[in-house]
């Protein structure tokens, strides 16, 4: 099925709830209430039109640093500084959280992506893992390193990292740790290119290379 | 071609003039006149070191990309056995070297401190690839990474690469078999190496 007519389907049951439809995108999208985003997922599972039966990837979105417009303003994703020091700034983050689901259907072959968007300082969203059961990793993944709550999930710990782990890496806002249950994290200083770059040759240098010098 | 040159002539006992030559005792040097000449002059630490640096035997540890290049050095084709440190135990009680080969995580540095811990004396440590060196490609935006395994644990050799191909391991091998070859009469760990050690932050 065409994703426009899936999309028509989904907000033809949604009503309210689906907020936009971008077509213009290489993988185009749904935007959907968050609220709204499990009666979504069942519907597009159990319709016999659609029967999306494959939850493929659930990531979790970090917005800082875009317009309303979806455009990017360039923000510098903090880092190490070359002396190995965490590096820091006064900014702070604007911009919302978001989810992205990428669905598929085996007996249908087709495709459909959801997004859904919340405010930063909200940061939850609606678990799906009782409708793919595979979700309840992928949500624990967004959570452990985007940091978004999805209320209801059975098991919400963290997935990669430590439990004892402070902050969650993925967002643009995050500060790198220098020490870490005691294991330092931060580097040591970067050591001086031994070969700079030479002064770039003056005088008519052909492509047989540098003018060999006058014979006094 | 004449060999005449090189044969010592009749009666010329090679073995006692070069005894005699170093001024070793007569008393031995009348032994080694006798039926049993068959034995071999050196020191107890030459011995220890020839026996130490000849049965590295290297604790199973590979982190990542680079324990594909260990794995390829201790198979047929580069073979680290026949350095005799082909025996990878699988406890750190039986085993001599560590091979911090590839990227460590600081969730991993604690297990690999734990690790280092548990290998009797004396140990060595190599560290094995950029990341295990200095934090290699994670230097910068690396969150999770420690940024060279020497803020952990002692390093005896550096070996560099990304991942290093095997025959650069081997050499590094041997450049460690250089370093217990050069050890005097210590049978534990040298001080500066343990006072390193006390130096690193490792809290727990």
């Amino acid at each position: 099925m065409e994703q426009n007519a899936i999309y028509e389907l989904l907000a033809g049951h949604l009503g309210e709830g689906a907020l936009a439809w971008h077509e213009d995108a290489v993988e185009p999208w749904a935007e959907i209430a968050p609220e709204r985003i499990a009666d979504a997922c069942l519907f597009l599972r159990d319709d016999e039109r659609l029967d999306f039966n494959q939850l493929m990837c659930l990531s979790g979105i970090d917005w800082d640093g875009y317009d309303e417009n979806g455009k990017g303003k360039s923000v510098a994703i903090l880092g190490y500084t070359d002396e190995g020091q965490p590096e820091t700034t006064d900014r702070t983050a604007d911009g919302d959280l978001g989810v992205a689901y990428h669905l598929y259907s085996h007996a249908q072959r087709h495709k459909f992506t959801l997004r859904v968007r919340v405010a930063r300082e909200v940061a939850e969203v609606p678990t799906v893992s009782h409708v793919w059961p595979t979700a309840a990793w992928h949500e624990r993944e967004a959570w452990d390193l985007v940091g978004i709550r999805f209320a209801g999930h059975p098991d919400l710990r963290r997935m990669l990292l430590d439990e004892a782990w402070e902050g969650h890496p993925l967002r643009k806002d995050y500060v790198m740790p220098a020490m870490w249950e005691g294991v330092p994290m931060e580097g040591r200083p970067l050591a001086k290119n031994p070969f700079p770059a030479t002064e770039p040759a003056t005088g008519d240098d052909g492509p047989g290379g540098p003018t060999p010098p006058a014979e006094a | 071609m004449s060999r005449d040159a090189k044969t010592p002539p009749a009666g010329y006992d090679v073995q006692r003039e070069h005894m005699l030559d170093f001024k070793v005792d007569e008393q031995l040097a009348k032994v080694v006149e006798s039926d049993a000449k068959n034995f071999i002059l050196t020191t107890v630490d030459e011995v220890f070191n020839w026996a130490k640096l000849s049965s590295i035997w290297p604790v199973t540890f590979g982190l990542a990309c680079c324990a594909i290049e260990m794995m390829a050095t201790s198979a047929t084709r580069y073979d680290i056995d026949r350095f005799g440190a082909g025996a990878f135990r699988a406890t750190p009680r039986q085993a001599d070297l560590m091979i911090v080969s590839g990227t460590v995580t600081g969730k991993m540095a604690t297990r690999l401190k734990r690790i280092y811990d548990q290998m009797p004396e004396p140990k060595w440590v190599i560290a094995m690839g950029s990341c295990a060196i200095g934090g290699g490609p994670y230097f910068k935006y690396g969150y999770h990474v420690v940024k060279g395994v020497d803020q952990m644990v002692p390093v005896d050799v550096y070996v560099p690469g990304c991942p290093p191909r095997p025959e650069v391991l081997l050499e590094g091998l041997m450049r460690l078999q250089d370093k217990i070859r050069g050890r005097k009469g210590r049978f534990v760990t040298p001080k500066w190496v343990t006072d390193y050690a006390k130096k690193i932050p490792y809290r727990k």
